[in-house]
């Protein structure tokens, strides 16, 4: 009996070894499977997300002595900006990109004085629409490896496009430079990506991009809605077109690591609108339409010339229209005349020196009369990026925490003419002066 | 002495999904702009630094270098 028992006990150490490798090797196991589980868990979350908010203190004043005698010394204003990205790569081919907007006054107590009603959808995540978010962004890359080409649907990041990255030392933000027809659209555009014919350190990208505009009738008294033509005043559906064709031209060339700049880009774009069609006053009879207008953009950077940590972006805007018909009586579309080709540019040299976390920026631009500025962005208030006059820009940017940057600028607008809209174009000695605070967290 | 494998297992395996390649990554690239050799320890602590915390474009500091910000700007132009 004793012996057994000793045979047991013996059996029962030399098998404890073999039962706690097993152990082992059964853990391992485990670990394995729920490894491979949180692996296939991971892969099925296909969202990112991101996003921005920027809170912004300008204090603008405004004067002038022609046309009208304007003297308003303190306009302060606190607006706000709020973004979410959401990124989702749930196939190799296709990706989506959205971003979901609210810019805002604080706590707006009332507005007065008019607001115009056009393009209130190409301006909607810049036009200050309270509590109300936008979609500024929501596009699908559907990608054609074979062709070298991505073919983009949807609502397409054109707003904020460069030199805007200079002034908080950010990424490109925009497709389009900001001296373009920077609205938000709805486009269908077709890539070809250039890059594997060029040397290594460079880059071409060709777009074709569609962002037809959209003219409705929303119908009433027994009208249903978009069973007509759109209004225009007595002339009701005479000529005017529900979709407008609007076009666009988009080459990027970029180079990277050469002896004397970190990188330079080149981008050009041509944007072309067949006709846009205005409003006339009610019963005048006359119509009013804006027709062939071209704008082309062109935009060159040089980032760290020398290793010198100073970055320069050149860009230059050239628009023209032809405006027919009249509103009402002497009111064409920047102008007086029944039918006038107008045309403009604008001219922009943005600078920067990047010191540790410190950015110091200066900004010089320089238009003429009748020059077209469709761009929105949350700096302009005042329109200041294509307009006809002098801009003098300067600006201090502390980074700080990796992902936020406060700005404080000052800048002078000294316009020649004014703006163009509805009615003919005049003199003014019309001056801007603002100073602004910003606070920019990307997060 | 068992349990102290399974644990260190268990901490591996939960690491690897979130870390997988970013350890490395983060290596590299301070290597590369900064010609510095940084140990595994640091390169793990940078790599929220550098591939989450910080704005895309932005320079993130790493022992008195700066390195470029690794996160992206995805979807600012289309087509890439």
């Amino acid at each position: 009996m004793k012996k057994t028992l000793l045979f047991l006990f013996a059996l029962s150490l030399g098998a404890l070894p073999m039962a706690q490798a097993q152990t082992l090797e059964e853990k391992v196991a485990k670990l394995e499977d729920r490894l491979a589980e949180m692996e296939a868990n991971n892969s099925t979350n296909i969202f990112k997300f991101s996003g921005t908010s920027v809170t912004r203190y300008d204090v603008l004043s405004t004067e002038s002595k022609t046309p009208a005698v304007v003297n308003e010394g303190y306009l302060p204003y606190l607006r706000s900006r709020f973004s979410i990205n959401a990124e989702a790569d749930f196939n190799q081919y296709i990706t989506m990109h959205s971003r979901f907007t609210t810019t805002k006054f604080f706590n707006k107590w009332r507005s007065t004085g008019n607001l115009s009603t056009y393009a209130s959808d190409t301006g909607g995540s810049d036009s200050y629409q309270d509590s109300n978010v936008t979609l500024e962004t929501g596009y699908l890359d559907i990608k054609f490896p074979s062709l070298s080409s991505v073919l983009s649907i949807g609502r397409i990041p054109t707003s904020d496009g460069p030199p805007a990255h200079y002034w908080d030392g950010l990424d490109r933000q925009g497709t389009y430079p900001l001296l373009a027809f920077g609205g938000t659209l709805d486009a269908i555009a077709w890539s070809v990506n250039l890059a594997s014919l060029m040397p290594q350190n460079q880059s071409l990208s060709v777009r074709l991009i569609a962002a037809p505009f959209s003219d409705l009738n929303l119908g009433g008294s027994g009208i249903p809605a978009y069973m007509r033509s759109p209004n225009q005043d007595t002339l009701t559906g005479l000529g005017v077109q529900t979709t407008k064709q609007h076009y666009n031209l988009n080459a990027d060339y970029s180079v990277k690591n050469l002896s004397f700049v970190d990188s330079i880009n080149l981008i050009y774009q041509l944007n072309y609108i067949d006709q846009l069609d205005y409003s006339s006053s009610t019963g005048s009879g006359s119509t009013l339409s804006v027709n062939n207008r071209k704008i082309q953009s062109v935009y060159l950077d040089f980032n760290n010339i020398l290793q010198s940590n100073v970055y320069l972006a050149l860009a230059h805007l050239w628009t023209g229209f032809d405006s027919k018909g009249l509103a009402s009586a002497g009111k064409g579309y920047a102008t007086s005349k029944a039918e006038d080709t107008i045309t403009g540019s604008f001219s922009l040299a943005s600078a920067s020196y990047r010191l540790s976390n410190w950015i110091f920026g200066y900004e010089y631009g320089s238009g003429t009369e009748g020059v077209i500025y469709g761009g929105n962005n949350l700096e302009d208030l005042s329109k200041m990026y294509g307009f006809p006059g002098t801009l003098n820009h300067a600006y201090v940017t502390y980074r700080f925490y990796g992902s936020a940057a406060f700005r404080v600028g000052s800048y002078t607008q000294n316009y020649t003419h004014t703006a163009n809209a509805i009615g003919p174009i005049s003199q003014t000695d019309n001056k801007v002066n603002a100073s602004y605070a910003q606070l920019r967290v990307d997060f | 002495m068992g349990k102290r494998i399974s644990l260190c297992l268990v901490l591996v395996a939960f690491a690897l999904p979130s870390m997988a390649g970013k350890v490395e990554e983060a290596q590299k690239v301070v290597k590369d702009t900064c010609a510095k050799d940084i140990d595994k320890d640091t390169a793990v602590r940078l790599v929220k630094e550098l591939f989450l915390s910080c704005s895309p474009g932005s320079k993130v500091d790493v022992q008195g270098c700066s390195v470029p910000c690794q996160k992206s700007t995805s979807g600012a132009v289309i087509g890439q």
